[in-house]
Formats: C-alpha cells, structure tokens, sequence
C-alpha cells in the first residue's frame, strides 16, 4: 500500500511537471482550402491636378482588362478628396470592401508631367508602393500604363504588360481589293496610327523583343519581300533578295537574328540570318513545307511547323537546324507556333473538327490546353509576362478583330481596338 | 592716347563680338527640331521611390487600438464587456458571420474539483485535481489533441472546457469566415500551389492582436510568394474581429494554414 501510494506520488509529480512545460497559450491550427476566387476589389479615385481624372482611367481600364482586377465604381467612394501625402482613412475604404487602393497626384511644370502615386493595402493599413514618374506632358498616357504595370506586378508578383504597343494589319475595303495596311496602337487601343500606305499587302508584323523595331512580310505583284522596320528612326530596309517567296519572319530574342521561310517549287524551308553580317544559312531541307520558326527565350532551339508527318505538325529542333523533333501529336492542323517569352509555353493555332482554336502546350509537346474556339481563330502573339495571349478571330460573314485571352483561357475578352485587323503581334516593355 | 587706343584694337572688339554671338545663339529656337517618326517612343523616367507616409494627424489616424492583454471576462451580459477596438467605419465594416448568436458564454462547468478536507501526508486526490486544473490551463488542451468531427477545414482541437463539439463548431466557423474572405490569385505562375501559413494572436472582443504574418514570406524575394502571403493577411484583418469565437479563444495562438491547390481546382 505504502508502495502503491509512493508510485502514485511520483506519476502525479510527473504529470504536473509535463504540465509544466507547456506553452503559456495554446496555438490552434486551422486549414483553408477553399476561398473566394474572384478579381481582386481596387479602388482607383482620380488623381489631383491637371490630367490626373483621364490617368486614374487608363490604370483602371487596364487594370479592369487583365481580368485580375475589379475597379470599384467611384460614385461608391466614401473618401471623396485625397491627399497623396496623407494617410487614406482606411475605414472608408473598407466600407466598400476595396482591397486595395491607387491614389496619385499630378504636378505640370515648364512643361515637364510629374505623376507622384502610391499604392496601399487597406485590410493591411500599408503602403505597399510609391513611385514618382516625370515626363513629357503629352506623355501622360504612358506614365498610366507605367502605373499599370507596377500596381499589377505588386499586387500579383508578375510584370506587367501595359506600356507595350501592338502591330497588326489593318483590314479595309471588300473581299475584292482588300488593304492590308500595317497599323500600330497601344496594348488599349489608343493612339492608332498606320505605318504603311496601303499600296501593297502587308502580312505577319513580327516584334523584336528588344527594340523598337519590327520585320514584316510584303507582298507585291512583282514578288514578296522581308523589311526591318525602325520605329524610332522610321528607317526601313530589306532583308535582301531570295529565289522565291519570302514570309513569316520572326526576330531572335536578342534581335541579331531573323528566321523565315523561303518557298521555291512547292517546296518551303526555314532560313536565318545574321543580321550584322547579313550571312543566312538555310535550317531545314525536307521535301515538305516547314514554316512558321519561333525561337525560344533563351535563343538555342526554334519550333516551327511541318506537314512532312502528312498534316501540319508542331516540331522542335536547334537554332542551328538540328535534331528536329515532333511535339504534337494530336488531330487537326497545327500552324503559328509561338514561343512564349519566359519560355514555359508554346502557342499555337489548331484546326480541327471544323472549328480553330487558340491552344497551348509545354515546349515538350506535354500538357495541350486549348484556349479558345470558334469560327476562326489564329495567329496568337505573346504579352512579354507571357500570361496573356491575343489573336485574331473572325466571325462568319464579319471581318477579323482582335482578342485576348489568358493562358488558363478564363480571361477572353475582344482587344479594345474597333477595327478590323489580324495578325497581332505584342511589344516588349517600353523603355 | 596711344596706349589707349590699343585697349580696343580690331582683334579684341571682334573677339567680343565674336562671344557675344555665341551667347546669343543660345537663346534662339530653331523650327527644324527633329519629329519623333511615328511609334517613337518618349521616355519616361522614375525620378524617385517616394517615401512612406504618415503624415495624417494623429486623430485622424485609424490606429487600431488594441488590448495587448486579455480583458477580465465578466459574467454580465456580452454587450457591457466590448470594448470595440478600432474606430468604427461610418458603414459598419463587413459583418463577420452569421454563425451562431453568440451565446452567453458559460465557463463550462467549471471544475467541480471535489476538495475535501486536508488529509495529513501526500493528499493524492488533490494533487490528481491539481493535475487536471494544470493540464486543462496549459498549451497542452489544443495541442494536437485529434478528437472532434473530421473537418477539412478544421484541424482538431481538444478543448476540455468547451466540449468537442463546441470547439469544432468554434473553429469551423472561424474557417468559414477566412474562407469567404480569402482570395487567392490563381491566375498566375505558381498561384495555384501556393501554401501560406499564417499566424496571428486573438485579443478579447476577437480581434487581432500585434502583427499577422506569415512566416516571411510577406518579405519573400519571390514576388508572386509575396503577393499571396499578403492577399492570405488581408483575408485575417478582414475577417477580424472574429466575434462569434466561444471567450476561450481570445489569447490563443492562431495558425491557418492557407492552400491554395483545392482553392484554384
């Protein structure tokens, strides 16, 4: 008994010393695996000063299009005035449930914008980003998309697109005696403008990825041609003379280098050329079509497209022409392939069942999604985030415009340009 | 007069004159500047970050004021025990639940702890008591403690003063409200497998208390890191306060564990 009773004493001091040790408040788990997905409420009021009304509706409108925002209408707004020195009232903001705020102020002097604008999480009471921009008056709409793109990279930890341009093709006239024109305008449809005449058919404006230049396809009576084409100094030239037809050029990602087809015979080839020496090598020499090369990001391999398997396939080689291999392999048409800019992507166009597609796969063939369907969809060209695609669609009987999709296809939605165009192709980031 | 004539001699008046056109030619503008070629770009430059800023008088400062200890909980009616933390927005921030109305809460039967008379010697029936008080007041009550309804968006916590069921029903709610709150980005590259864990201490009347973090990652290098350990803070403050959690609560330690992989599927 005395034993029995010494043992229990001893388990009891135990337990008690466990207890102890024990944290002085508990911690209580909790999982969520489930959420609101939706985009994300922000709230843009107008900037003070001189233009500061038209700024705060480029970022919203561009902000509205990613499909990751949600502007909140200002008439909602309890906070009516605002200082860019001063705190927000936060509870204001919350009231209306804005997960985030913009607001700016706009200063002109001698000529010279400055934009000052900092960006806060309301929930958090903190400012997330403040940035001053100063440029030209005139440029203001750019100093916009400026804002655009550092809101939406802090806020969803991927660059932004906004202070980039489109080329295209500009349709005009009937069936008979169509005008393709090459046109260019801001990623939101702004500042339209045409850099050709109209007195030959332009085809595939293609983007250098690091300057201010394009290269397209014209087609005259007398033949095709490939131009490089300066937007900063308005120089153009060409590429030079080929047998046959020239097309579907595209820059290497350091622009030193152009890849196209050159077609002779029914027979189509992939080619490069050096730019500085103007040296060009021929890449592919099956007796079938391969068309369409795209290189990708880091410049060593290319895809392109070819029927030599029967129909056109999507094929993978290096940028030297080597070691060519197959990446799709499903049914239908494969054509326009695109590598996407970070790389991880291959766009494409994909005709199949009587419908077109806009799709996706991974550089290996893995992994095809499909993005969009319709009557004609084609020529997708990369946003430099490489998250958002846009192409052209046309309707039956209608003429081609302009769309955009993201890369998980939940985002479509037609490009804000009214006019009838195809063959888009994105900018990289301004300077 | 020889040597003063020599003062202004041709080559010097025209050296004058000479410097003085220079000058001139600064101040005119000439029409035949250069147009930008169609698409040229102008630059635009960032002069500077601009500092944070605080400068909102301090009345006008929504500070949260919050107790940094656990207000005694009286007995009385809840209504006299809230002492409401944050200035009040004019509209009424967003309601947290609608949960169950929050019952007066009951210190659960609050240990009978049977204490006859002092024996002499070792009184083990008192120290076993001891122990159960000891046990019951530690971290040790919602450690891991596996019991209660299987909930997917609850881990299980014992809390023997509130019953299983109650702390389950507790804590679900309190998944419920970050769940509605929680908007997760899974749009873009590495969003649709981001798992953010985060923690935060509950005051008295259920609101936050001190920092919500999360871990460092609302620090990360990694952009897209960041952005979704700051959207899984925001869904806490939003959620906050969290009235419909039993008193029990207010003190803990909370940890969510925030994933996004069944949120974007």
């Amino acid at each position: 008994m005395r034993l029995k009773t010494l043992v229990l004493a001893m388990m009891a001091t135990f337990a008690l010393s466990l207890a102890g040790v024990g944290p002085a408040a508990a911690q209580i788990e909790v999982d969520v695996n489930r959420g609101d997905v939706q985009p994300l409420p922000i709230a843009i009021p107008g900037f003070s000063g001189e233009r500061g009304a038209e700024i705060a509706q480029v970022i919203n409108g561009n902000l509205e299009r990613s499909g990751l925002f949600r502007p909140i209408d200002q008439n909602a707004f309890v906070e009516k005035t605002m200082d860019v020195n001063v705190q927000p009232r936060f509870p204001d903001w919350k009231a209306i449930n804005a997960q985030a705020l913009v607001n700016g102020q706009v200063t002109v002097e001698s000529g010279r914008l400055t934009v000052n604008f900092r960006l806060w999480d309301v929930y958090s009471e903190q400012q997330l980003l403040g940035l001053q921009f100063t440029s030209t008056t005139e440029n203001w709409r750019r100093v916009a998309h400026k804002i655009s793109d550092a809101v939406y990279e802090r806020l969803t930890g991927e660059k932004g697109y906004f202070d980039t341009r489109i080329v295209f093709v500009s349709e005009s006239g009937g069936r008979v005696g169509k005008v393709k024109r090459l046109g260019i305008m801001d990623q939101d449809g702004a500042n339209p403008s045409y850099l050709t005449d109209g007195s030959y058919t332009v085809m595939t404006p293609r983007f250098s990825s690091t300057s201010q230049e394009i290269t397209y396809m014209a087609l005259r009576p007398e033949g095709s041609s490939i131009y490089l084409f300066n937007l900063e100094t308005a120089r153009r030239e060409t590429l030079g003379n080929f047998p046959g037809m020239v097309y579907a050029p595209r820059f290497s990602p350091d622009g030193g280098r152009v890849a196209f087809s050159v077609e002779r015979n029914g027979n189509s080839d992939i080619y490069v050329m050096n730019l500085r020496n103007r040296a060009a090598a021929r890449l592919t020499s099956d007796p079938s079509i391969e068309t369409s090369p795209s290189f990708s990001p880091d410049g060593t391999r290319i895809v392109y497209n070819s029927d030599r398997g029967g129909s056109p396939q999507l094929y993978v080689m290096g940028a030297d022409g080597s070691g060519p291999k197959r990446i799709s392999f499903g049914s239908g048409r494969y054509t326009t392939p695109v590598w996407s800019p970070v790389g991880d992507f291959i766009a494409f166009t994909k005709q199949v069942g009587g419908q077109f597609h806009i799709g996706v796969m991974k550089p290996d063939g893995s992994d095809e999604r499909l993005l969009t369907t319709s009557y004609l969809d084609e020529g997708p060209t990369w946003a430099p985030n490489g998250r958002v695609l846009m192409f052209s669609r046309e309707t039956p009987g209608g003429a081609p415009r302009l769309w955009t999709v993201d890369v998980t296809g939940r985002i479509l939605r037609p490009a804000p340009y009214p006019g009838a165009a195809s063959d888009p192709a994105w900018s990289p980031l301004l300077n | 007069m020889a040597a003063r004539s020599n003062e202004f001699s041709p080559a010097m008046i025209a050296s004058v004159l000479l410097h003085l056109g220079v000058f001139g030619l600064a101040f005119v503008s000439w029409p035949w500047t250069r147009d930008l070629a169609v698409g040229a770009s102008v630059p635009i430059n960032i002069v500077s970050n601009a500092p944070d800023t605080n400068l909102r008088p301090a009345i006008q400062a929504p500070e949260e004021q919050t107790a940094q200890t656990e207000q005694p909980v009286p007995d009385a009616p809840p209504e006299a025990a809230a002492p409401d933390p944050t200035p009040v927005p004019t509209p009424p921030a967003p309601k947290p639940a609608p949960a169950p109305p929050p019952k007066p809460v009951q210190k659960a039967p609050v240990k009978p702890a049977p204490k006859p008379q002092k024996a002499a010697g070792l009184d083990l029936d008192a120290l076993a008591a001891d122990v159960a008080k000891a046990q019951k007041s530690s971290g040790s009550r919602s450690s891991s403690a596996p019991k209660g309804p299987a909930r997917a968006e609850t881990a299980k916590v014992a809390r023997p003063d509130l019953g299983d069921g109650m702390a389950a029903n507790a804590l679900k709610g309190l998944a419920d409200e970050l769940q509605r709150r929680w908007n997760p980005n899974c749009e873009v590259e590495g969003g649709r497998t981001v798992k953010v864990r985060v923690t935060f201490t509950l005051g008295a009347g259920g609101q936050v208390v001190g920092q919500v973090e999360a871990g460092g990652k609302e620090r990360s290098a990694n952009a897209v890191e960041q952005a979704a350990a700051e959207r899984a803070i925001r869904a806490v403050h939003q959620a906050a306060p969290f009235k419909t959690l039993p008193r029990d609560f207010y003190g803990d330690r909370i940890a969510v564990n925030f994933n996004a992989a069944e949120a974007c599927s």
